[in-house]
């Protein structure tokens, strides 16, 4: 690499030294070949700026995967702590009436617990995050991308026009996979609660098409487990549900998996299969 | 992490720079502070997290071409790219309003703030179309070289390099850096809308 080119690759990245800078910019008034030379070696950069930004995305999704394992793993560690017995009958008596009051207190908090903590919403609040879908914020152009346009609906909780604007995309399209998930989505948040079983069954139907006939691998994945949040929303809790959710759990190369882990530890636990 | 020290770390860049974009990734409270405006402003969506890799990408590239200036704290202004992002991204969407919360805080971000002017330079000079163009030329360069190139231009020695790519000597590594680029180069001077693009800006 020669002088000139370590001299317009300082300029570039603003390395030179401010009195250096502006000599250099009167050469390049002044010189067309060097200017040229700038602006080819700018775009240079720019491209490996690209290649990098591409790398990063993808260190960001390992990042977030080790992160996940590891508030898994913590939780592993705390659950394998062992209590320590006490045996001695001298205290037998006041623990039998301290028994008593604890069995009294589970009874009505457990009754409190199991509505609150894992009942099927409690258990969709804590399952459920925003799916991740390219927005298009860099490449796309909101102003003719039906699929921004929907995002963006969907962004300010309008989810009827966002389904109108997203059912706009043609199959040909290869956005066409992601709005039939995000219109899925739209229903799925339209209903507010289990009451709403238009949307719902709408929801479910259209997580069940993109996840049966999809081709890309992430949006298979998303519609997976949204089509869970989505029947854990209608309570419609069932063998089919159970055997998807585990299917997922075990899955290491499933973008959910660990959200699944999570969800189906929470199913297995006594409170959620307690029955009064 | 303190700020001087993810700065000096990211502009030595190679396995420093990862580590403290790793560290700003996974750290909470600037997760909470980014997201948590956000949805103030209303994104409840995925945006959320793409505002947040995007916001977190624009400061390492300012950080390592010197735009980073250090006049607020890291916190401040990866925030601030963030705010700026999503306005940026409403602003282009006439049919859809700014609400009267995001027009107080739009009209209080200052234009001149090294972040916007960063924002303003970059649409300025590589719009969606050059940047697809580019795109299409990297794709034909193979696997090794874009890694070549991309470890190269993070700062990356002949010797990260050497081994990444399983050269025996770096001087390997540095020919076919070298080369690459060469390459690269060849494919935009052969590209006319590219070449005319550089044309126009002298």
């Amino acid at each position: 690499m020669d002088d000139k080119f370590e001299k317009i690759e300082a300029f570039i990245k603003g390395k030179m030294p401010p009195d250096e800078m502006q000599s250099f910019q009167k050469k390049m008034e002044a010189d067309q070949e060097l200017a040229f030379e700038v602006e080819l070696q700018r775009l240079e950069w720019e491209a490996m700026h690209q290649l990098r930004e591409k790398d990063l995305r993808n260190k960001f999704k390992e990042w977030n995967k080790e992160s996940a394992h590891v508030k898994i793993d913590s939780k592993t560690d705390a659950k394998n702590i062992q209590l320590p017995k006490t045996t001695k009958i001298r205290y037998l008596l006041p623990r039998i009436a301290a028994a008593a009051v604890v069995l009294l207190i589970f009874g009505f908090g457990g009754l409190y617990l199991k509505s609150s903590q894992y009942s099927h919403l409690a258990l969709l609040e804590k399952s459920y995050t925003p799916p991740v879908i390219n927005s298009g914020i860099k490449g796309a152009d909101p102003q003719t991308d039906n699929l921004t346009k929907g995002i963006i609906a969907l962004d300010i909780n309008e989810y009827s026009k966002a389904i109108d604007i997203l059912k706009q995309i043609p199959v040909n399209n290869t956005n066409y996979e992601k709005a039939q998930f995000l219109i899925g989505h739209a229903h799925f948040l339209k209903a507010k609660d289990n009451s709403d079983s238009l949307e719902l069954d709408l929801a479910i139907k259209q997580f069940k098409l993109v996840a049966d006939s999809g081709q890309t691998h992430d949006i298979v994945n998303q519609a997976e487990w949204y089509l869970l949040m989505a029947q854990l929303k209608a309570e419609q809790v069932d063998k089919d549900f159970i055997e998807n959710l585990k299917r997922i759990a075990s899955d290491k190369n499933h973008n959910y998996d660990s959200n699944a882990k999570q969800l189906l530890q929470r199913m297995e636990s006594f409170w959620y299969n307690w029955k009064y | 992490m303190e700020d001087d020290k993810i700065i000096k770390a990211i502009e030595h860049g190679g396995e420093d720079r990862d580590n403290a974009l790793k560290f700003l990734f996974l750290n909470e409270d600037l997760r909470n502070s980014v997201f948590g405006i956000l949805h103030k402003y209303g994104v409840q969506f995925q945006d959320r997290e793409d505002i947040f890799q995007d916001a977190l990408i624009a400061f390492d590239r300012n950080v390592q071409e010197q735009k980073f200036i250090g006049e607020s704290s890291i916190s401040t202004y990866i925030v601030s790219i963030s705010r700026y992002i999503w306005f940026n991204m409403k602003k282009k969407l006439s049919k859809i309003e700014l609400t009267d919360n995001e027009k107080t805080n739009e009209n209080t971000f200052d234009d001149s703030t090294p972040e916007s002017i960063y924002f303003q330079n970059e649409s300025l000079i590589f719009n969606k179309e050059v940047k697809k163009i580019l795109w299409q030329l990297l794709s034909q360069l193979d696997e090794r070289c874009q890694q070549a190139l991309r470890m190269w231009s993070e700062g990356r020695s002949m010797e990260e390099i050497k081994n990444a790519l399983g050269f025996k000597q770096s001087q390997g590594a540095n020919n076919k850096t070298f080369r690459c680029r060469e390459r690269l180069r060849k494919m935009i001077m052969n590209n006319p809308a590219l070449v005319n693009l550089l044309k126009s800006r002298i």
